[in-house]
């Protein structure tokens, strides 16, 4: 594969024996099919930023273009891994494929893995923001008020799909990932 | 080659041993010949404890591996969007209470590259870097890179060439 390469390889050709490699590299396993390896737009787009060390825009655009502002608004009120308003113990330590093969289809996020949420639990993970006195910071006492209504919403389209907010956020798309 | 397939290529062309009583991994590292094969690597990469990493990139084939690994270390795809970077691509970064070295570059002595192969305490056996390779993909719930394969060669290559400068201490003991 290798000897393919000219003396001044560019960063497409690079691309390519990637793309040869990974072909040649993995099997399934399990559950885990070679089709995990097909990146969607969002996917392709985020990993070629990070190789170019470019990243995309943080906010917005980037999540309008690969469609995936709007797969989260047809979707809304669909069942997420865990319900708002039961809170921490949605967030339980076994991850998404464990639950599902044993039949709970959404019952839990792994939310600890990443974030911090409750002072009770001291085992939390710093890759994602912490998430202590979230509900409280943005004025909401009720969730099912109607002045909570906006947050509530945007929370539910977080977890449904982190990436029609951010275009490059490392957050699971818990819904919409499951959805396609 | 890395360590482990360099021995492979010993132990098939020189003394006999068949590839694939070797190579494959399923539920058979620590066992049969695979258990050798983590013993003698283990043993070599001892030779080396103490001595800092300075992986070399004088050939074209050497930089187009740094290259891939690199392309495959920033790979987001399976069922959560995960690629190497989620987890290892910032300073200070913990998943539950697990501290994550910063492997786009020199994540300081022992640590990282560097600590490979180790003891894991926790499930009581001695693993190489492609173990350790294989487990990180099962865990970002992508499919399982073959023995050897060359996604594990090219990551192997981009690792040890940011940890330049590193001090090895193998055999290391982790959690």
């Amino acid at each position: 594969v290798l000897a393919a390469c000219t003396s001044s390889p560019s960063s497409a050709d690079y691309d390519k024996l990637t793309a040869d490699v990974v072909k040649a590299s993995f099997q399934d396993r399990g559950i885990a099919k070679l089709d995990r390896l097909e990146q969607d737009d969002a996917n392709r787009e985020c990993s070629a930023a990070d190789v170019a060390g470019k990243p995309l825009d943080e906010k917005g655009g980037q999540g309008h273009r690969s469609g995936q502002h709007e797969d989260h608004q047809v979707a809304f009120g669909r069942q997420v891994p865990g319900r708002l308003e039961r809170g921490r113990e949605n967030c339980p330590e076994r991850s998404w494929p464990d639950l599902e093969r044993q039949g709970h289809a959404a019952n839990g996020g792994n939310c600890y893995n990443c974030h911090q949420i409750s002072k009770e639990e001291i085992s939390f993970g710093t890759l994602g923001p912490s998430l202590y006195n979230y509900g409280k910071l943005r004025g909401v006492t009720d969730p099912n008020a109607a002045a909570s209504k906006a947050i509530v919403e945007y929370t539910w389209g977080k977890l449904w799909n982190s990436r029609a907010y951010n275009a490059c956020s490392q957050m699971p798309r818990a819904g919409h990932a499951r959805a396609s | 080659m890395d360590l482990e397939t360099r021995l492979i290529h010993c132990m098939v062309t020189l003394q006999g041993f068949h590839e694939a009583a070797c190579t494959r991994p399923r539920r058979r590292f620590g066992r049969g010949e695979m258990a050798n094969l983590v013993a003698l690597a283990t043993y070599v990469a001892t030779q080396s404890k103490g001595m800092r990493f300075n992986l070399p990139q004088n050939t074209p084939q050497e930089k187009a591996m740094y290259e891939v690994g690199k392309r495959l270390f920033f790979q987001r795809g399976g069922t959560h969007d995960f690629s190497c970077a989620s987890c290892h691509g910032d300073d200070g970064k913990r998943i539950r209470l697990q501290d994550l070295p910063n492997l786009t570059k020199n994540p300081g002595d022992g640590v990282g590259f560097a600590a490979w192969p180790a003891y894991r305490v926790s499930n009581a056996q001695m693993w190489t870097m492609q173990k350790r390779l294989n487990d990180c993909y099962r865990q970002q719930r992508f499919p399982e890179p073959k023995f050897g394969s060359d996604v594990t060669i090219a990551l192997g290559v981009y690792m040890g060439v940011n940890a330049k400068g590193a001090e090895s201490i193998v055999p290391a003991i982790k959690r």
